[in-house]
């Protein structure tokens, strides 16, 4: 029975997410520690085989539009492994309270971004413009990249959110291609913590199998959504969630739970 | 066959092999058969390697191209990988 609440719980999320072309990976590990009271390297390692399963199940469609940067993502994924590895020592020496806290800053950011995304209107593909960034820049690329790594291997989500406005204002690459980019590194970046988990026995299967099955399947029925879906109403309702859960998480840090019995 | 195209099928493919092994063990574990929680941990240990068996298909494909820098830059990624296992084996 918990195995179902596990996977409607990801599944609903994942959705959600899919509607606005966002991964759902922000909302299950919240979901995991503040509901289900799942312990929190559990949840963690949940979400960041969730992440990996969403991030190869949605890279297809960009790959074939020509949205990816491959070059560049390899590139980069050397500073994202990178901070994955840090993220996977630091885990263990940070207190969960503390990274509660890391969380609720998180989801404050994406609720802001979601707030004030701008508008896709660069349809430049990758062949259109052969490396449509500037090389100086890359530095400043690769150290926000880290940063990224590290926080996903911490709270266990793709971090998107962190990488897309990275390659944005330091390579001033289009929205789509970084866009797609970013969620082609998200599986590698998350795969270089996952073994990490797997290996420390973080990931556990009663847990992590429903969750990640919820997603995938939550993510393409979101996908399929998105088609049809009405702007602005939804974003608003995306934004509540994110604060609901920042304000949530922000308590739990400090002993605080609302959601009924002890986190 | 492009490489963004060769990519594209692996992961397409990979995750709807994982998606069934999953299932399956998921399915398994519903309907209250032990074997269920060994099956979903194939499933999840191969989501796992599916993005790191992509690296290792474009580690292949700029060594084919002979791109000496590119095929170097994907080897450095396996080859951070490769500590994140021996650190999760190693450091607790």
């Amino acid at each position: 029975m918990f195995e179902l609440v596990l996977f409607a719980m990801a599944f609903g999320a994942s959705a959600l997410g899919g509607l606005l072309g966002m991964a759902g990976g922000i909302f299950v590990v919240p979901a995991l520690v503040l509901f289900a009271h799942v312990e929190l390297h559990t949840a963690v390692a949940a979400g960041i085989v969730s992440v990996i399963a969403c991030s190869c199940a949605g890279a297809a469609p960009y790959l074939n539009a020509k949205l990816t940067d491959v070059r560049l993502a390899i590139v980069l994924e050397v500073a994202t492994t990178i901070g994955a590895l840090t993220g996977v020592l630091l885990s263990g020496l940070i207190a969960p309270r503390v990274l509660y806290l890391v969380f609720a800053a998180v989801l404050a950011i994406s609720a802001w971004q979601m707030f004030a995304r701008r508008g896709t209107s660069d349809e430049r593909t990758v062949e259109d413009g052969e490396r449509a960034y500037d090389a100086a820049r890359l530095p400043v690329a690769m150290s926000l990249m880290y940063g990224a790594g590290m926080v996903s291997a911490l709270l266990g989500i793709g971090s998107g959110v962190l990488k897309i406005p990275a390659m944005d204002t330091a390579l001033r690459l289009p929205i789509k291609i970084s866009s797609a980019t970013s969620n082609f590194m998200i599986g590698v970046t998350a795969a270089a913590s996952g073994v990490a988990y797997l290996a420390r026995g973080d990931v556990v299967a009663a847990i992590a199998a429903p969750v990640v099955l919820g997603s995938v399947l939550g993510a393409l029925l979101g996908a399929k959504l998105l088609l049809a879906a009405p702007g602005s109403r939804l974003r608003l309702l995306f934004v509540a969630t994110l604060v609901a859960l920042c304000v949530q998480m922000t308590l739990a840090a400090f002993g605080i739970t609302l959601a009924g019995g002890g986190a | 066959m492009s490489l963004e195209r060769q990519l594209a099928r692996l992961l397409a493919a990979g995750t709807i092999a994982g998606t069934i092994v999953v299932a399956i063990g998921f399915a398994l574990v519903c309907g209250d058969v032990r074997a269920g929680v060994t099956v979903e941990t194939i499933g999840i240990v191969a989501f796992v390697a599916l993005p790191i068996a992509r690296v290792a298909v474009m580690l292949v494909a700029f060594a084919r191209l002979r791109d000496r820098k590119y095929a170097l830059i994907a080897a450095l990624v396996l080859a951070v990988i490769g500590t994140g296992a021996w650190l999760g084996l190693h450091v607790h």
